[in-house]
């Protein structure tokens, strides 16, 4: 009886499968294909994201990206001078069934986010973590019970 | 229900607070030997504890997360004393900067949390559930340093895979320098510190508005840093001697120190003294 809130918060906790908090933001970004040695870098976009998370990001594009293809992608990050930037890893790829009704095609990607840019990852780290306690945290920085 | 809980309901449950028990101490001291095993930091120990003779300062206090009757968080404040902080076995250099100047230093050592409730993979910074587990620890620990204790700086010493993640807190390098902690099975280590003097201000134009908020919006109720657990003579002899040596690479002067510390009870018939060092 001594531990019942404990269980309770494990049966909690386990149900809950996302490793990290996913966040529909809408930021502007960059990605271009891995060159090889000697190539340049073809820029595409910019793209808005559908959602981010601290391992991955989810977007549209006009352009087809195989699966498993690397990209180096530009981030920009409200209130920072600096790009984020990092190699993200197309991990699902499928057409978007509602561009295709207006007679386009446009795909939906998931990236899992591989490598941090050295000057990225605390920067990254630091708007993610404020971003999520943002939707946690109400104006006098108390928790709502969402 | 909890089962469909929202994050007010889910830490509701949580206590946030000093350890006020021999139980509760165990339980950190338990926790901290159990994640540190897990982390490889640590080979096995018969007491199945982690503990040193900085937890024998008197001004030393141990922080927990406590649901029900269990322990799922600790982290633990050592402010400065004639033992130095735990980190000075690889930093005492880049610390005597900050003495010299007259800083009032802690070192905040021994934070874990309960792998079983939130799993190591879980990435601190980018999940809500082990946010809020760590960062209320945290502020409870960082209200203490500034209202309580009235430190200066709060220095630490992390692996330097997590580094991002206090760089993100705002936390700054003492030394560029990764380091071998032998404390810790030989595992890399760096050190930083935050300052508790400009981290409001910094934090209030790091345009983090949430993460401002989250630590200066209001101040921890000082009644959770009421009641310390005070160690008497049986405590010393169990936790000190029987479970961990804690005495034995001890010198004379920080023996004597602890004995000061401690004036109403004799030490000297259960500190090991032929296993000081002369």
């Amino acid at each position: 009886m001594g531990s019942q809130h404990l269980e309770r918060l494990r049966q909690v906790i386990s149900s809950d499968q996302r490793r990290c908090e996913r966040i529909e933001l809408p930021l502007k970004m960059l990605y271009a294909s891995q060159p090889g040695h000697g190539g340049q870098l073809d820029w595409k976009g910019p793209v808005l994201l559908d959602n981010i998370g601290g391992e991955g990001i989810g977007f549209n594009s006009k352009d087809l990206i195989q699966e498993n293809e690397e990209l180096l992608i530009r981030m920009y990050l409200p209130d920072d001078d600096l790009p984020a930037v990092f190699i993200g890893k197309v991990v699902w790829a499928k057409e978007d069934p509602s561009a295709k009704r207006c007679g386009c095609r446009e795909y939906s990607y998931g990236i899992h986010i591989e490598k941090y840019d050295p000057q990225t990852e605390a920067r990254f780290m630091g708007f993610m973590s404020d971003q999520i306690l943002g939707k946690y945290l109400d104006e006098s920085g108390d928790l709502k019970d969402i | 229900m909890l089962e469909h809980a929202g994050m007010r309901s889910i830490f509701s449950g949580i206590e946030y607070r000093v350890a006020r028990s021999r139980d509760e101490l165990a339980q950190a001291f338990h926790l901290v030997y159990e994640e540190y095993l897990k982390q490889g930091y640590i080979h096995e120990h018969p007491s199945k504890m982690r503990l040193s003779l900085h937890n024998l300062v008197p001004e030393t206090t141990t922080f927990i997360a406590k649901v029900d009757s269990t322990v799922v968080a600790t982290a633990t404040v050592i402010p400065d004393s004639p033992l130095g902080l735990p980190m000075d076995e690889l930093y005492r250099e880049e610390l005597a900067g900050l003495r010299d100047s007259g800083e009032r230093l802690c070192e905040v050592s021994m934070l874990a949390h309960s792998s079983d409730l939130l799993s190591d993979k879980v990435p601190l910074m980018f999940n809500a559930k082990k946010m809020f587990l760590i960062f209320f620890l945290f502020k409870h620990v960082f209200d203490y340093a500034v209202q309580e204790e009235a430190l200066d700086y709060i220095c630490i010493t992390v692996n330097p895979k997590h580094s991002a993640i206090y760089d993100s807190l705002l936390f700054k390098n003492l030394d560029d320098q990764v380091k071998y902690y032998g404390k810790v099975n030989g595992a890399p280590a760096i050190a930083k510190v935050l300052n508790l003097s400009t981290i409001e201000q910094e934090s209030a134009l790091s345009k983090r508005h949430n993460m401002h908020k989250m630590f200066f919006s209001g101040r921890t109720d000082p009644r959770r840093f009421d009641e310390k657990f005070r160690f008497g003579i049986d405590d010393i002899k169990y936790f000190f001697v029987d479970q961990v040596n804690a005495f034995e690479n001890a010198s004379k002067d920080e023996v004597r120190y602890i004995m000061d510390a401690y004036p109403e009870y004799d030490l000297s018939g259960i500190i090991p003294l032929h296993m000081i060092r002369p």
